[in-house]
């Protein structure tokens, strides 16, 4: 009972936070705060201060307004990258379970392949021959996603295949798809959403190493990885630069992480554990 | 049973620590040393082949000489010959060789050499940049050994200066060939090394025919980063920094009284680029609205941080000829606007911005795009690579707008030709450009600069914004580096410490193979160990399956690097690159032979171990790879030690008493540390420990000859910043395992049967939490083996990931291809090795079939 509740204020605290993240992103993308993303050098590298609560950038933009700027491209490009990466992975993985055979080995070792690429190199490839930007981001991300699902989905399913249901429903002469979708699918969906909430938390950690390096999303467009290859250089002048986007990227990770945590405490609590 | 297999195992593993602590004598301490930062690698070291502003940093008059010099103030001074003549008619050129001078092979420096090096730059199928420049010349001649005479079809006023140029270096027929890779020349330093992705380093040529050079040693220390850069000079790592690329932090360097800043000029005309053949550029009052729309002083404070010249023209501020033509477009947005309105576009105009890796071009590019907004355009900005950079806007013209900074020394000759990225044509200018290059007479040569600066200001091809600052950056106490930059290069033959006071590391290594070497053998034989003690069908059909991913692999990557844009011949040749030339390199690479034949090429050496050369560096691929494994495979392993390290008696103290304090608090520590990106972490490190106590260094890597300790220094700090998020992962999955197997039957017989809390936990759960421990650390090794990009870039370390970075962007397929097929295969076998590791500890998962 005590870890619920420790558990229920982590992930209290992190929808708190994210639903902040999230209108603070809409609020920015609706272009109400165009007047603190405005490059204005006469006002660059301020302390933070009444007028500019986080300071300033180098190019005279107001540092929260960045952060909230870059809340929409972290938490946007991490979601639908994580949601693409799920929406191929997921029926790939039932349906490699519930038919096995050819299908079943193409797909593994295409996993197996995704899995051993370096990651960074793909992305490098990708923005080499696709040009750099959001859609690219999202595309290199979600490739590296949807192994992640097909197999959490195929090694839960293949334990119940076994299971007297299923059975069942393959004497009912039920189509294979017809046993994948619903019979297997909700017993994984659990799965699942703990599933998407730990990869949208590594996604958004993704997008800002990729940002980081110049190959996420492309200025005027603010991102937090960005922001902190920005500020480098500036680390003694200006300390605010560093402190405020690596803080803001630290929590949102921290949030997704607190929420998964609850809810497959709550899950699992309920649930008979599936033996992997 | 299974202790004991994992023991005797570990024992094997034993058994090669030996060998891997290859431990040789550091090297003694010199005075005279000296250590210059570069941004850029050369790409290899051979200046007639290459137009890479970093190997003229390098060879310059360093290594290599021409019969000319230019000398600081720009000025054209006597080299390998002390005094030349030119004919009435302008058309006859007689050099006269010095006495006296050798190469640093020893042999003798002859009027023929000289012959040679110019014959084969203006060859059809030269590669030489300067290549275009030499074709006035009709014969070269070396009537005795020590004079050459050039023949002209017409006069040619520069050709003097053209021959100063790097170049167009004098080398010898018989090491020309190795020029890229240790190069021999005749100038006060020679070649001694070049560790690939880290530094070249030089050392002073005792037989040098003039003054010899007052430094012992240069080590020329790559430094990609510009927050590195700044890092790796405050630990005291560089001594000197002659371009350094973040102008941002040059106040606080200037307040620290360590060093020196001196800001000079260089020959880079930075410019605001349009493609002038293209609509709605083509007009020429677009052109004019970009430039009103343009405030140069906004672009130069806010990106250079009020360094640099703004300039009107495509001409050098300090050049005699200069016209200041800042003010013929003032900065007017609503000029902009009505000049678009006029030519036919009241609802602005969308333009793409590209723009290429520097932080000038970047950093301007944001305020440059804020201010088109402003006058009435619409701009995407696209941030591209330097390989995508030449091939689509230098070579296909696809561009609208791009930024820029064009260093050659004069080099408005641009303008006229004819299928130049501008798209401009003008017969005009060219015809003037003609009269230039005929006249001698000084008073008529600055008029006639100053029509083509005016036409080129008129006609607006392009916006000119400003003059590249060059910010040198040293310690105090270094005399002799250069505050201009007439001419690409590092010009050492003066430079002298005050006090012998350089306390820059330093390493001088010869084949460190031996470490790569033992990591592979002690790889195969745990496999081979492996494979002997699993069974042989299961090894076989895991064998099956690696084979399939890497083959699949194979395919995926070599399509792949078939379709990105740009090649490696376009971006070893630059901006000068001819077309002939262009494809001259391509056939020599063989980029020209059928697809099919490319790849069964590559993969049938892949499996017996021939990667092939790399076009970039000019040495084999396995070469390189050993090279930068001789790292990564150490960082990875002491990353991972240290993960372990820290994550098991973490795992182990929280899991003791479930819910306890310690338990909580661990689980709140790693929660955090699993949020804290490594490159964030890494440079907060840096800041505190390399930077602030200054107790380990900030960057770089002095290889392993110059001592195990003195190495593994430089490895503490980035294998920190891998491990500690890393240690958080495998911290909590440990721990949450351990709570899973604290609760099954055997153990509650375990208690019953009177097993204390500690024996339970060490005897009987821990044992059965290694499988996922096991499985995770495989992952991470993978990881940490390909994955570290980042934290190598940040502590400036020669490693794989790196290397695989490097060769992307520079389309260097040899090496890409191999490096990730190879990074596929142990990432694959390390999984192998894993779950054959599974099968020996658990006989219950050989017995069934996973698959």
């Amino acid at each position: 009972m005590n870890a619920l509740t420790q558990f229920g204020r982590g992930a209290c605290f992190g929808a708190c936070f994210l639903t902040i993240l999230m209108m603070a992103g809409v609020i920015a993308s609706l272009g109400l705060l165009d007047d603190g993303l405005t490059i204005d050098i006469s006002r660059r590298l301020l302390a933070p201060s009444s007028a500019h609560w986080m300071g300033t950038d180098a190019l005279g933009r107001d540092v929260l307004s960045l952060i909230c700027a870059g809340a929409a491209s972290s938490l946007g490009i991490g979601l639908l990258a994580v949601l693409v990466g799920a929406a191929v992975g997921i029926p790939l993985g039932l349906v490699t379970a519930a038919k096995g055979g050819l299908i079943s080995e193409v797909v593994s070792r295409g996993g197996d392949l995704i899995f051993a690429f370096p990651s960074l190199l793909l992305a490098v490839l990708l923005t080499a021959a696709l040009g750099p930007g959001a859609k690219t981001t999202v595309l290199a991300i979600a490739v590296f996603n949807v192994p992640v699902f097909a197999r959490l989905v195929r090694g839960q399913c293949l334990s119940l295949m076994s299971r007297d249901f299923i059975l069942a429903a393959r004497m009912s002469n039920r189509s294979t798809a017809a046993i994948a979708f619903d019979h297997l699918l909700p017993n994984v969906a659990g799965l699942i959403v703990i599933q998407i909430a730990l990869q949208v938390s590594l996604a958004i950690v993704a997008e800002s190493g990729l940002s980081y390096v110049g190959l996420g999303v492309q200025p005027p467009f603010a991102s937090w990885g960005r922001m902190l290859a920005d500020a480098q250089s500036l680390v003694s002048v200006a300390p605010w630069l560093v402190a405020f986007p690596g803080s803001a990227l630290m929590l949102a990770v921290l949030s997704f992480n607190l929420i998964a945590d609850a809810v497959s405490g709550r899950w699992s609590d309920r649930t008979p554990r599936l033996d992997v | 049973m299974r202790t004991s297999l994992i023991s005797s195992l570990s024992a094997r593993w034993l058994r090669w620590v030996p060998a891997l602590l290859v431990l040789l004598p550091a090297i003694g301490f010199a005075a005279g040393r000296l250590v210059v930062g570069l941004s850029l690698e050369p790409p290899n070291l051979d200046p007639s082949a290459t137009s890479a502003e970093a190997t003229q940093d390098v060879v310059y008059t360093n290594i290599f000489e021409g019969l000319t010099r230019i000398a600081e103030d720009g000025s054209v001074q006597p080299a390998l010959a002390d005094h030349w003549t030119i004919s009435d008619d302008g058309l006859h050129y007689r050099f006269f060789l010095r006495s006296g001078i050798r190469f640093h092979d020893g042999a003798v420096l002859t009027a023929e050499d000289v012959r040679w090096t110019l014959d084969r730059a203006r060859q059809a199928d030269s590669i030489n940049p300067l290549h275009g420049l030499l074709s006035e010349i009709v014969a070269i001649r070396a009537p005795d050994e020590r004079t050459v005479d050039i023949e002209l079809s017409r006069p040619v006023a520069d050709l003097v200066t053209t021959l100063a140029w790097g170049n167009l270096v004098i080398m010898n027929a018989r090491t020309a060939a190795q020029a890229k890779t240790s190069p021999v020349g005749t100038g006060p330093f020679r070649f001694t090394q070049w560790r690939k992705g880290d530094s070249v380093v030089l050392e002073r040529n005792p037989n040098y025919w003039g003054p010899p050079a007052r430094l012992d040693q240069v080590t020329f220390r790559v430094i990609p980063d510009a927050t590195s850069a700044l890092a790796s000079l405050l630990a005291g790592d560089i001594d000197a920094f002659p371009n350094f690329p973040a102008p941002e932090s040059l106040k606080q360097i200037e307040k620290d009284p360590r060093f020196s800043v001196v800001i000079g000029s260089t020959e880079g005309e930075t410019l605001l680029a349009i493609n002038n053949a293209r609509a709605p550029f083509n007009d020429v009052r677009v052109r004019r609205a970009l430039a009103h729309a343009i405030d140069r002083r906004a672009i130069i404070e806010g990106a250079m941080y009020g360094y640099g010249t703004p300039i009107g023209s495509h001409f050098s501020p300090h050049d005699s000829a200069y016209l200041d033509l800042t003010g013929k477009y003032p900065h007017d947005p609503a000029k902009s606007r009505q000049l678009l309105r006029d030519a036919g576009y009241p609802n602005g105009v969308s333009v793409t911005l590209r723009l290429p890796p520097p932080y000038y071009s970047r950093r301007s590019g944001e305020i440059v795009a804020s201010q088109l907004t402003n006058a009435g355009f619409q701009v995407r900005i696209e941030n591209i690579e330097w390989a995508q950079w030449l091939d689509q806007v230098f070579k296909r013209h696809d561009f609208d707008l791009t930024i820029v900074s064009h260093t050659e020394p004069k080099d408005y000759d641009i303008y006229s030709r004819p299928d130049y990225y501008f798209g401009y044509h003008n017969a005009q200018y060219d015809q003037r450009l003609d009269l230039l290059s005929r006249t001698f007479d000084p008073q008529r040569r600055r008029e006639l600069l100053q029509d083509l600066q005016r036409q080129l200001a008129d006609d607006c091809v392009n916006v000119w914004l400003f003059e590249l600052p060059k910010f040198g950056v040293w310690k105090q106490h270094l005399t002799g580096l250069w505050t201009e930059a007439p001419v690409q290069g590092v010009v050492l033959s003066a430079v002298t410490w005050d006090k012998a006071v350089s306390t820059a590391a330093h390493g001088s290594a010869k084949g460190t193979r031996a470490l790569g070497a033992a990591i592979l053998i002690a790889f195969m034989t745990a496999l081979f160990v492996l494979f002997r003690k699993a069974g042989l069908a299961y090894v076989l059909r895991r064998l099956r399956a690696l084979l399939v991913t890497v083959i699949g692999a194979s395919i995926v990557v070599f399509t792949l690097i078939q379709i990105l844009p740009g090649d490696a011949a376009a971006y070893m040749l630059g901006l000068n690159a001819s077309p002939e030339a262009l494809h001259q390199l391509q056939v020599d690479f063989g980029l020209d032979a059928p697809l099919w034949r490319q790849y069964w090429t590559w993969i049938s050496g892949f499996f017996v171990g021939d990667f092939g050369t790399s076009y970039t560096y000019q040495v084999p691929v396995a070469e390189l790879i050993v090279e930068r494994l001789s790292l990564s495979a150490p960082l990875a392993l002491l990353s991972l030690l240290l993960t372990a390290a820290l994550a098991i008696p973490a795992a182990l103290a929280a899991a003791y008493r479930p819910k306890s304090i310690t338990d909580q608090v661990l689980s709140a520590l790693t929660q955090i540390g699993l949020a804290i990106p490594n490159y964030w972490l890494a440079l907060l490190l840096v800041m505190l420990l390399a930077v602030g106590l200054q107790v380990l260094p900030s960057g770089g890597f002095p290889g392993w000859d110059s001592g195990l300790m003195h190495a593994g220094r430089y490895l503490v700090l980035p294998a920190l910043a891998l491990a500690l998020p890393q240690a958080c992962v495998l911290a909590r999955i440990l721990r949450s395992e351990l709570g899973r197997v604290l609760q099954e039957d055997f153990i509650r017989t375990a208690r019953a049967k009177g097993a204390g809390p500690l024996r339970v936990l060490f005897k009987h759960a821990f044992p059965n939490a290694l499988i996922p421990t096991l499985t995770i650390m495989g992952l991470q090794f993978s990881f940490l083996i390909a994955g570290a990009v980042i934290v190598e870039s940040i502590f400036s370390l020669p490693g794989i990931g790196r290397l695989l970075f490097q060769a992307t962007a520079q389309r260097d397929l040899m090496v890409m291809r191999s490096v990730v097929l190879l990074l596929v295969a142990t990432v694959v076998s390390v999984n192998l090795v894993v779950e054959l590791l599974w099968a020996l500890v658990d006989p219950r998962i050989r017995q069934s079939d996973p698959s």
